[in-house]
């Protein structure tokens, strides 16, 4: 799933938070937002989910354009800013709930995205007892669960231990290798260098460097 | 299909929350309905058994148009303030609640912001629907346990008690009463999505403050126009000649809530969903 932004702009209260961004990521490859905080790299990652409508321009995910009241792209797996669930239920049971729109995910397919995050599907835990890099592997799950064709991750390595950053690692890879298109925003320009295909280094809002990784 | 299987959702975490309200207003109407059978009693006015429609119309009954001139101060009708604002604001919630995490991949996975928000007011008409219905289940019970015969009619001594003449006691009909009741139902049900519409262009609280100040102005001020008017048995044809028509509440219901939802779906359209509850 290919994304393009052609001359996006969004001002909220009057005040630039993405000015005149223009780029293009290819399908089945893994691109890097990064930039200090602030930077914006969070708002893109809306703009492309269709959460956050463009001031000016346009966002174009896989030859459709995002308009308001448009269809949200088809298969997208996001986890944007925090991941936040439903405290009173088990990591399980909110996939579970996410899943049961869709219907694309089975009880199986939910087990092994949980195993591969390194989550144990059997727990019995609420949420609301989880760590937060528990959760973060959570929000990766519920990201990754229904193998989306398009992944945008905030933030993946967010409070993970070093076999945290790997899982990730591994996950991004397998995306790609199954022909998805991996977004992430990042201010670790580690993860950024080791990970992405192509970067996109963002300030105030505004694109400033683009390139390969 | 997609739209059924975010409705099941959303209507259960709508549930969930109106469960304790429910309870509340169980005990709240059992309590109503004890009192006032007390006072019946006391007034030497309960000579007949008292029915099932009498313990209903204890909680719709409101107060009596004030006559202009007569120098009469009406109270406010707590008790059915107490009924119209819990089963209002119980069920209720803003157009997303969450916008990081699972309330933006659930707007999403629902597919598009339209079909969201549509989700969101059917899920509003169905908390107040059930709660609705548990609470009257509830009243009629408690009546029950309380000697009440399973008759819809209302008998003498509470339309006494609620203030209607002796007169105007015959054209109480069953059927009458029936549509009535649902004519309430449907009204909170709209006012419950002008809420929602409200907090989707304003702000929660904003909201609540709004759509129950309407409501209230109804004890004050007689008018066919105002909602509240329909809430209300003593102000209905069921009770007082020249009262409003349930028919015509239906059909009022039927508009405000139609509206309500077109004017929360175009916001919602443009909305931008971003974090911190903040709005753009
Ligand atoms: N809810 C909001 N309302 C208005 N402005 C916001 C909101 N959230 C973030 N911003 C502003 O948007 C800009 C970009 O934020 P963001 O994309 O979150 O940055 P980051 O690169 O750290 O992810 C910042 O200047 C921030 O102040
Ligand atoms: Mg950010």
């Amino acid at each position: 799933m290919s994304v393009r932004l052609d001359h996006v702009s969004k001002r909220i209260r009057g005040r630039a938070v993405l000015d005149d961004v223009t780029l293009d990521i290819p399908s089945a490859s893994i691109a890097a937002f990064t930039g200090p905080n602030g930077s914006g790299k969070t708002m893109l990652l809306r703009a492309i989910a269709g959460l956050l409508l463009p001031t000016e321009g346009k966002v174009v995910v896989d030859g459709t354009e995002l308009e308001a009241d448009a269809e949200f792209p088809s298969s997208v797996g996001l986890l944007i800013e925090y991941p936040v669930f439903l405290s009173h239920l088990t990591g399980f049971k909110n996939l579970e709930l996410l899943a049961s729109i869709k219907r694309v995910a089975s009880h199986d397919d939910i087990a092994e995205t949980l195993e591969n995050v390194g989550l144990d599907p059997f727990d019995k835990r609420k949420v609301r007892s989880y760590s937060l890099g528990m959760r973060q592997r959570l929000g990766i799950a519920a990201a990754v669960m229904e193998r989306p064709k398009l992944l945008l991750i905030d933030e993946p390595t967010n409070a993970l231990d070093v076999q945290g950053v790997e899982m990730v690692k591994d996950v991004f890879t397998e995306a790609r290798r199954s022909g998805s298109t991996v977004i992430f925003a990042s201010h670790d320009r580690g993860i950024v260098s080791q990970l992405a295909d192509v970067v996109f280094e963002l300030h105030d809002g505004a694109l400033v460097k683009e390139g390969l990784a | 299909m997609r739209f059924f299987r975010c409705l099941t959702i959303e209507a259960r975490s709508v549930v969930k929350v109106a469960i304790p309200w429910a309870v509340f207003l169980s005990v709240f109407s059992a309590a109503l309905i004890a009192v006032i059978q007390v006072r019946i009693r006391g007034l030497g006015l309960g000579s007949e058994r008292i029915t099932v429609g009498d313990c209903l119309l204890y909680l719709t009954f409101g107060s009596p148009a004030i006559e202009p001139g007569l120098g009469t101060v009406s109270m406010a009708p707590v008790d059915w303030l107490v009924w119209i604002a819990t089963m209002l604001f119980a069920a209720s919630r803003d157009g997303i609640d969450e916008r990081r995490g699972m309330g933006s991949s659930l707007l999403v996975a629902c597919g598009s912001r339209l079909r969201w928000w549509l989700v969101r007011c059917v899920a509003s008409i169905v908390g107040v629907t059930i709660l609705c219905l548990i609470v009257w289940a509830s009243s009629c019970a408690v009546g029950m346990l309380c000697g009440a015969t399973a008759d819809l009619g209302v008998s003498e001594g509470a339309c006494s008690l609620a203030g209607f003449s002796p007169d105007n006691i015959d054209p109480l009909g069953r059927s009458e009463f029936a549509v009535f009741m649902l004519s309430v139902l449907a009204m909170l049900a709209a006012l419950s999505i002008l809420r929602l519409a409200l907090s989707e262009l304003g702000t929660r609280t904003l909201s609540v403050v709004i759509v129950l100040a309407v409501v209230c102005l109804a004890v004050w001020i007689p008018s066919d126009l105002l909602p509240g008017a329909y809430l209300m048995l003593s102000r209905s044809s069921c009770a007082v000649m020249g009262g409003v028509q349930p028919f015509a509440g239906l059909c009022y219901a039927g508009i405000v809530g139609a509206i309500s939802m077109g004017i929360g779906a175009a916001s919602f359209a443009r909305r931008d969903i971003v974090g911190g509850g903040e709005r753009s």
